[in-house]
């Protein structure tokens, strides 16, 4: 296990998988709709098929990749042959109702539980990307080899396991007040959580590693954000700026009948502000405007006070 | 009145390096202590030559000084607002989900500030 180190990237976000199933499940009250639909491609070979879909429970994400077996099973998707190494999730949905119509004929509904495999990957643009690899479905609605399992429903449900995770990215985050724009330069799906992590910028030509060092993520937590030694001092640089100009401190002193001082600091600007081994620490150096001044006590109109002493003052 | 004296001003280390210590943080801020300020003397030097018991009097406040700055910067606790609750909108299915970090904590993990707690959906 490599450690967390900040030369990788500047933002971590992990959501733990029942996190993930809470958002599932919180969709699929608030958008039942998306979670049900219809197609009707154009005909094939002159007959119309039609593919109505109802997911009846909320799906959910198993951040493993399929079993072996599971996978064999699986009807893979166009060009994919073997299972990928990394970012292998499932999306599973324990009761999908599927409902097909061949020509004007209906098929039995059919409902069964289905598992689609897909592969997060990089998008290349700050985003990710869900590649859809395969699909299994407990009960089919006619053969498997049939045009309408596997030139409708297939492609169908690949497409809606990708769409589920469409968009999927760190958007801009408003951190202790400053407004920052991610790239998404690794994703890491482990049993546990679904992690993406960031950089503030890109930097050109460079392309992430294709496997990254495996990182000891906290997965003791529901969610997490990590926030790098770099953005973090980007951030409290910013943050210190509105301390700019205020008043730390003054004080005066008088000598009756004879003068009074009087001294400020302001803060100017900190300096070279570093974040220390512990980062929850910070250290700057502080750069202060002072300004001190001494007034002597003007000659009262009998003619005693300071003012003798003090022209002594200026003579001496 | 006559012009007031002015004096240049000069501190040692220049500069001080203060010192923060996050201790926390809420829904809506970062929570940090300044904990130290290494300020050590303050010189006033007159523009204008004093007389002995003016000077005296600006040692007294330059002697002082020091003293009243750190006493003042420590314990200053800078709170940064965060602007809005950390979390992300995940698209899902056409919909969005709010997911907001609930119960914030904030610790190091490995090099890097950790700001953790449990997901609250909506």
């Amino acid at each position: 296990m490599g450690g967390v180190s900040d030369s990788n990237f500047d933002l971590a976000v992990g959501v733990g998988g029942d996190a993930l199933d809470s958002g599932l499940q919180k969709a699929y009250e608030l958008h039942r709709d998306a979670f049900r639909g219809s197609v009707t491609p154009d005909p094939i070979e002159g007959t119309a098929y039609t593919f109505a879909w109802d997911f009846l429970d909320a799906p959910a994400l198993v951040l493993t990749p399929p079993d072996e077996d599971l996978w064999n099973e699986m009807i893979k998707a166009d060009g994919v042959t073997a299972l990928p190494d990394s970012g292998v999730l499932q999306f599973v949905a324990q009761r999908l109702q599927a409902d097909c119509k061949v020509a004007d004929t209906a098929l039995p509904r059919v409902t069964g539980k289905v598992t689609v495999a897909l592969r997060l990957t990089l998008d290349g643009g700050g985003g990710i990307t869900a590649v859809p690899l395969g699909v299994w479905l407990e009960n089919l609605p006619d053969g498997p080899t049939s045009i309408i399992v596997k030139n409708v429903v297939v492609p169908t449900l690949l497409t809606q396991g990708t769409t589920l995770l469409k968009g999927l990215k760190i958007p801009a985050q408003n951190l202790f007040g400053q407004t920052v724009a991610l790239n998404v330069v690794r994703v890491d799906v482990i049993p546990t959580h679904l992690v993406l992590a960031s950089t503030v910028t890109t930097t050109a030509g460079q392309s992430p590693a294709a496997r990254p060092e495996p990182v000891d993520w906290p997965t003791d937590k529901q969610v997490f954000t990590l926030i790098s030694k770099g953005l973090l001092t980007t951030l409290l640089t910013a943050s210190v700026k509105h301390y700019e100009n205020t008043q730390l401190a003054k004080g005066d002193k008088t000598i009756q009948y004879l003068a009074s001082a009087r001294w400020d600091a302001t803060f100017r600007q900190a300096v070279n502000l570093t974040v220390g081994a512990d980062p929850t620490t910070a250290s700057a150096g502080v750069d202060i405007d002072w300004h001190a001044e001494l007034d002597l006590v003007p000659l009262s109109p009998d003619g005693s006070g300071g003012c003798a002493l003090s022209k002594a003052g200026h003579e001496s | 009145m006559a012009a007031p004296i002015e004096f240049d001003v000069s501190y040692a280390p220049d500069p001080p390096v203060v010192t923060v210590q996050a201790t926390g943080i809420t829904d809506t801020a970062l929570t940090v202590k300044v904990t130290g300020l290494d300020l050590e003397h303050v010189t006033f030097t007159p523009k204008t030559v004093l007389a002995d018991a003016l000077s005296g009097l600006v040692n007294d406040l330059a002697l002082a000084a020091p003293g009243i700055v750190k006493e003042k910067t420590e314990g200053l606790t800078p709170d940064i607002p965060l602007g809005t609750p950390i979390g992300c909108d995940i698209p899902i299915g056409g919909a969005t989900v709010k997911l907001r970090l609930a119960s914030p904590e904030l610790a190091a993990h490995g090099d890097m500030l950790m700001i953790s707690g449990t997901a609250d959906v909506s």
